[in-house]
């Protein structure tokens, strides 16, 4: 059974919104300001690509309920009442138990000052859930960067299974010192501040923040409209390494295969892919290496987002998949220009905005703790397509 | 769902006491004799407990990992946060990683040779019966052969302090003692067939809707609680069942808390074959309720 992607919102390094996000991609804009850690014994300063102000002064849950009003906002209650949410992240509101923390540190000893104040992963959507008077169908994925897109191969899951009627999956991972100096304590952060997926310069990624949300039903869209129907997708887990895939890059070839069988679709019907792209030396050799094996010499168009926005973690599964199916909407395929290919992987990004072709496209997402997501959207006719 | 498997380890842990925290090492080593290194008490229970509810057997290829937690690497999470929030230092990077959700399930999976589907999922008091439902889902749509569902909730130290975070530290009485457990089932899709079966988890927004859910099925031989149910949800499920019983303890339970009471009841199943026909139910605190059934 075919579910389809009704409303896509974006907010990123690029905009706070869908529009403005899709025009910074189509754009190949590069948003990249810096985080000063001054309160380190070693200070330092790290690239980053922070969410643009928000001038409404609306605080973490705020931000959230904002973006999950305007996606609900065609539901009548009944309809809500038959809503999943699905929310996917690697970090959840850890800001927030950061600063409670550190507010504690200053009136009580440190023996007495709470550590990771806030537990309960769940307690998002709880929050949300009740907010809006959605379906207590309210699960929260934490599996790393698949995170967000876990939660959407499970919204579509839900939907086949008619246990609901429509599924609001949501993408959050807002800047965190946790996460942010883990990933520069492991060495991973460009020093050059620009990433460069797949190229011979490729040095490492970029972090950012957002959140995303995509509503998904069963129900076509209206005669016109683009329709963006999730056909299917797969999970699976290359054990090789806590931190990076096995550079053979089997078991992403056989989730990118499983997709492919769960969508009943071959390889060679794809017209595109999102690549996942996190410019590390490995990562990439190992999705390049994924992608030979599952495409052979015939890869589709493939483009990668993360220079634009950072890697989002936990929200990059429904980060990247709104800001792609919104420059598909726009009927357009994003590029990266200027990205030379290293030779030795075969994989050149696109290099110019380009009339997007209808048919399938492949999502890649791959994570930390050898969880691998690849999900296929077909974007099917309707809005401006080439 | 037939229950091919199943193992659960339920810890009562008493505020304030120094004793050290049960051994879980042990239990690794029954059935993996090399220790395992850098790993904390969190990825040790997902480790113990997943390794003992496989107990050797030869799994699928085509199984799938659901795993559960409501609050998930608090220990590694709050080391990492004293680093960097209160002594300015950078985090060791193994401590990041082990705070991930899916870092446990790497562990398992490798030991288990586990290639497929792995998630990590979480509802609060109902994270137990998530997992059980993405499960159900897979099994049911063909994708998978098996099912290995785990859930596991960790007691940091010093409980103090866990019990601010759980907002617990000001109850009047305070709670003497915190649990923490690693609760599995192994699944398989072959529903109908001798043994003890589970259906698909239900929920509930409040008594009523649990009320009127009930009175659409078949009686139960027994219906167990989770929790110790008001007058009025006692009432209402004397009206389903003759025999209704407890499973809970005195303590401020573990999110998965639930997971422990299902293993139980399908224990008791397998062991009496006259018991046909049971209910779990389960909620948090101010609701909402889950129920699975579970028969033979």
């Amino acid at each position: 059974m075919a579910t389809f992607i009704h409303h896509m919102d974006a907010h990123c390094a690029l905009g706070l919104g869908l529009e403005p996000s899709v025009d910074g991609v189509l754009a190949a804009k590069q948003p990249v300001t810096e985080r000063a850690f001054d309160q380190l014994r070693d200070p330092v300063r790290i690239p980053y690509c922070a969410l643009p102000e928000d001038t409404t002064g609306d605080d973490f849950y705020q931000h959230l309920e904002r973006l999950c009003a305007r996606a609900l906002d065609g539901l009548n209650p009944e309809q809500r009442k038959r809503t999943a949410l699905l929310l996917g992240s690697s970090s959840f509101d850890m800001q927030v138990a950061e600063a409670r923390y550190r507010d504690d540190l200053t009136q009580r000893s440190p023996e007495q000052a709470v550590p990771m104040p806030i537990v309960g992963y769940g307690k998002l959507a709880q929050r949300l859930g009740d907010h809006f008077g959605l379906s207590l169908q309210r699960h929260s994925y934490s599996t790393a960067c698949t995170s967000s897109a876990n939660a959407i191969l499970y919204g579509h899951r839900m939907l086949t299974a008619g246990l609901v009627d429509y599924a609001l999956v949501l993408g959050v991972e807002r800047f965190n010192h946790t996460s942010v100096l883990g990933f520069h304590g492991l060495a991973l952060i460009s020093p050059t501040q620009r990433m460069h997926p797949f190229a011979r310069k490729r040095d490492g990624l970029l972090l950012g923040e957002a959140v995303a949300a995509l509503l998904l039903s069963r129900d076509a869209p209206a005669a016109g409209a683009p329709r963006l129907r999730l056909c299917g997708g797969a999970i699976g887990t290359d054990n090789h390494s806590l931190t990076a895939a096995n550079t053979d890059g089997q078991q992403l070839a056989q989730v990118i295969r499983a997709a492919l069988v769960d969508s009943q679709l071959s390889a060679q019907e794809l017209v595109g892919v999102k690549v996942h792209g996190t410019a590390s030396l490995k990562n990439d050799e190992a999705e390049a290496a994924a992608l030979s094996t599952v495409f052979g010499g015939t890869l589709p168009t493939a483009f990668a987002l993360k220079p634009f926005v950072g890697h989002t973690l936990g929200a990059c599964g429904a980060l990247e998949a709104a800001l792609t199916l919104g420059c598909l909407s726009r009927g357009k395929l994003p590029a990266n220009p200027g990205v030379r290919p290293d030779p030795t992987l075969a994989v050149s990004l696109n290099q110019a905005v380009r009339p997007a072709p209808r048919g399938p496209y492949l999502f890649n997402c791959f994570a930390f703790g050898g969880n691998n997501n690849a999900l296929i959207i077909s974007l099917e006719g309707g809005g401006n397509t080439g | 769902m037939k229950i091919g498997a199943r193992y659960s380890l339920l810890h009562t842990i008493e505020v304030g006491a120094d004793a050290p925290l049960p051994a879980l090492e042990p239990l690794i080593a029954r059935w993996h004799g090399t220790r395992i290194r850098r790993i904390d008490r969190y990825i040790q229970l997902c480790i113990a407990g997943g390794l003992n509810c496989v107990a050797g057997r030869d799994l699928s290829p085509n199984t799938g990992l659901y795993l559960a937690s409501r609050v998930g690497a608090v220990s590694t999470s709050a080391k990492t946060m004293i680093h960097t929030e209160q002594k300015g230092e950078m985090p060791k990077p193994l401590h990041f990683v082990n705070t991930l959700g899916n870092s446990a399930g790497f562990y398992l999976t490798q030991l288990l040779g586990l290639t497929g589907t792995a998630v990590v999922v979480s509802q609060e008091w109902l994270s137990f019966e998530s997992a059980l439902l993405l499960a159900w889902l897979d099994l049911q749509q063909g994708r998978i052969d098996c099912a290995l569902v785990g859930g596991f909730d960790e007691v940091p130290l010093p409980t103090e302090h866990q019990l601010e975070r759980l907002e617990l530290a000001h109850l009047e009485p305070e709670p003497t003692h915190l649990t923490e457990g690693s609760h599995w089932l192994l699944l398989e899709r072959a529903a109908h067939q001798p043994g003890v079966n589970l259906s698909a988890p239900h929920w509930f927004a409040d008594a009523q809707e649990l009320d009127q859910w009930l009175q659409k099925q078949e009686r139960f031989d027994r219906i167990q609680t989770s929790f110790n149910p008001n007058s009025a949800e006692a009432a209402l499920l004397a009206r389903h069942t003759d025999e209704q019983q407890i499973f809970t303890r005195t303590a401020a339970l573990h999110g998965v808390f639930s997971g422990a009471a299902l293993v139980h009841l399908s224990e008791q199943l397998e062991e009496h074959p006259a018991i046909r026909r049971a209910l779990h139910v389960t909620r948090g605190p101010g609701g909402p309720y889950g129920a699975v059934v579970v028969s033979q």
